[in-house]
């Protein structure tokens, strides 16, 4: 059986790299909220997700944070009227990508939150294993 | 040497705590996720009281045969939406147990070396 102190460092690892990966996903949505499509009548950005998933490690007992898919949301787009626009389609609309910057901005808010909790989850762990390797250290 | 091998499976429940714990945080905004929990100590050490004889009151098992502690999912207090059952400043909680109980561990191991090192030398 693995350490168990090892494991619990892997395993916020494993939520870290998810939770920056979940950060990613909102800054590209962010970066995208305004990008409509290049020619008339087309597509705009479609807000991208991300979901979780947690896998099981036998060794020990907990689970690791996985990502899960990445998908599209499939809202529906905002329109707006705009004919001088080179998206506008024959009615002089415009479609604008589904992206609610205050969705991805609580979405992040969370996710750094998240974040941080599994730092401290490695940096606990680590003093941890410094209180074992320090007794070593002692008389 | 009977409180090594206690102190040494206190440890090592304590670690599994935390990588419990490390689980539960992880997975905090994991869909369907129920938090899990370690068996108390106590419960643990009966367990393994249980499995030896004893015939004198006075017996003190010897803990080499400790099993594995149970991890399970607990009875959730709430749920989220998404059914996740973790709950962050319980979380909190159980890391400064576990932090003061694995400094508690470490400063008896030390105390008992020290002990046995000053009976070495005079």
């Amino acid at each position: 059986m693995s350490d168990a102190l090892a494991a619990s460092i892997r395993i916020a690892a494993s939520g870290l790299s998810a939770q920056s990966m979940r950060l990613q996903i909102v800054s590209e949505n962010l970066a995208n909220a305004h990008a409509t499509a290049s020619r008339p009548g087309g597509e705009p950005y479609a807000r991208k997700t991300i979901s979780f998933e947690a896998a099981l490690d036998d060794a020990v007992g907990s689970s690791e944070l996985k990502i899960g898919a990445i998908g599209r949301d499939h809202a529906p787009f905002r329109t707006e009227l705009d004919p001088g626009h080179p998206a506008a389609d024959e009615r002089g609309y415009v479609r604008l990508s589904n992206v609610n910057p205050l969705i991805e901005l609580a979405d992040m808010r969370e996710a750094n939150r998240s974040y941080q909790a599994n730092l401290q989850v490695v940096r606990q762990a680590r003093d941890l294993i410094s209180m074992t390797i320090d007794l070593l250290k002692a008389s | 040497m009977h409180i090594f091998e206690l102190a040494s499976h206190h440890r090592a429940w304590l670690s599994q705590r935390q990588a419990t714990l490390a689980g539960n945080i992880a997975n905090a905004n994991t869909p369907g996720y129920a938090a899990r929990y370690v068996q108390d100590f106590a419960s643990l050490l009966t367990q393994s009281r249980a499995g030896q004889a004893v015939t004198h009151p006075a017996h003190i098992s010897t803990a080499s045969d400790m099993p594995a502690a149970s991890v399970e999912t607990a009875v959730p207090d709430y749920a989220t939406h998404s059914g996740n059952t973790v709950d962050v400043e319980h979380e909190l909680l159980n890391a400064s147990e576990i932090r003061s109980g694995y400094a508690l561990n470490v400063s008896v191991v030390k105390t008992f070396n020290r002990m046995l090192q000053a009976g070495l030398r005079s």
